[in-house]
């Protein structure tokens, strides 16, 4: 199975750590929500997440690249999250005498005024929603295809009916105009 | 800029499949790496020599005390050591206990035959 992100891999393997930050650019965010899924506080999603990258860079040498990267690295972020409940059971047993406070999280809620250092992810949500509906259909259609099926781009150009180049083309035009978008809420640089 | 356009690309497919955090830290991505260009072990000079020194310092002072505390000086003489052993260091009776002069207490007498 050829994997999108083999060449950063094996670049990262031939010892150019630095390469790893795209890795985790590309998937921090759906590592974190995995992770909020089990851990249901945003901090500790956060510190798993970090855990798993952490565990999948150590162990890399051991990809096989039989698998993409994603779904290795999301069974890595899933038992980090399962370790991180069971400690979490083991703190609470022993402090049953205690009223268990400070143990008691606010269920992932943020205040309502977003911190300057976080994303408020659900703002660019928002906004991609609408912009992604206003798209025209040939564009809209590359990006569903691409970017929500993970097709490869000659199944795209079989379902599409278009030579790669195309599909090529209009998928960067189409993700042109949504990074637009998410640039001004994500604009931290 | 190249970062940051994966960034982006990451956070739009992360939306698109609806598999976003409500809120996510800005320097996720940079603490993880400062986590892993942290070297495991520092090993530099300083603290060779100061393991180094701690463990002659810890050898030192072991011999010092097994050399002063745990063994016994040997004194050496010239002469031949005639002096008889002070032994048994405590003194001790080797006598009967008599009843009669415990008359009245002889319950209180250790000997059998006051019994």
């Amino acid at each position: 199975m050829q994997d999108d992100d083999k060449e950063i891999l094996d670049e990262i393997l031939n010892g150019n750590v630095s390469k790893y930050e795209i890795i985790i650019h590309k998937y921090q965010a759906r590592v974190i929500s995995l992770c909020f899924k089990y851990t249901k506080s945003y901090p500790d999603a956060e510190d798993v997440a970090q855990e798993a990258f952490l565990k999948a860079f150590n162990s890399l040498d051991k990809f096989r690249f039989e698998s993409k990267f994603y779904s290795w690295l999301h069974r890595i972020a899933i038992n980090c999250s399962l370790n991180y409940i069971n400690s979490k059971e083991k703190v609470k047993e022993k402090e049953t005498i205690s009223d268990n406070f400070g143990l008691i999280d606010n269920g992932g809620e943020i205040s309502a005024e977003t911190p300057y250092n976080v994303y408020n992810m659900q703002i660019m949500a928002e906004n991609i929603e609408s912009a992604y509906n206003t798209l025209p259909e040939d564009l809209k259609l590359m990006v569903k295809l691409r970017d929500i099926d993970d097709l490869s781009y000659d199944e795209m150009s079989r379902i599409a009916k278009l030579p790669i180049g195309t599909i090529k083309s209009k998928l960067h035009r189409a993700r042109d105009i949504l990074i637009k978008v998410l640039g001004k809420y994500a604009d931290d640089e | 800029m190249m970062n940051n356009k994966t960034k982006l690309i990451g956070f739009l497919k992360a939306i698109l499949k609806n598999e976003y955090p409500l809120y996510m830290s800005k320097d996720f991505s940079s603490r993880v790496m400062e986590k892993i260009n942290k070297p495991v072990h520092s090993y530099n000079i300083f603290s060779y020599g100061l393991r180094i020194a701690s463990a002659v310092t810890f050898a030192v002072v072991t011999l010092f005390v097994m050399d002063n505390a745990l063994t016994d000086k040997i004194q050496y003489s010239k002469s031949n050591i005639d002096q008889e052993i002070l032994s048994p260091t405590r003194n001790v009776a080797n006598q009967m206990e008599k009843c009669e002069h415990i008359e009245g207490n002889a319950q209180s007498s250790d000997s059998l035959e006051c019994k």
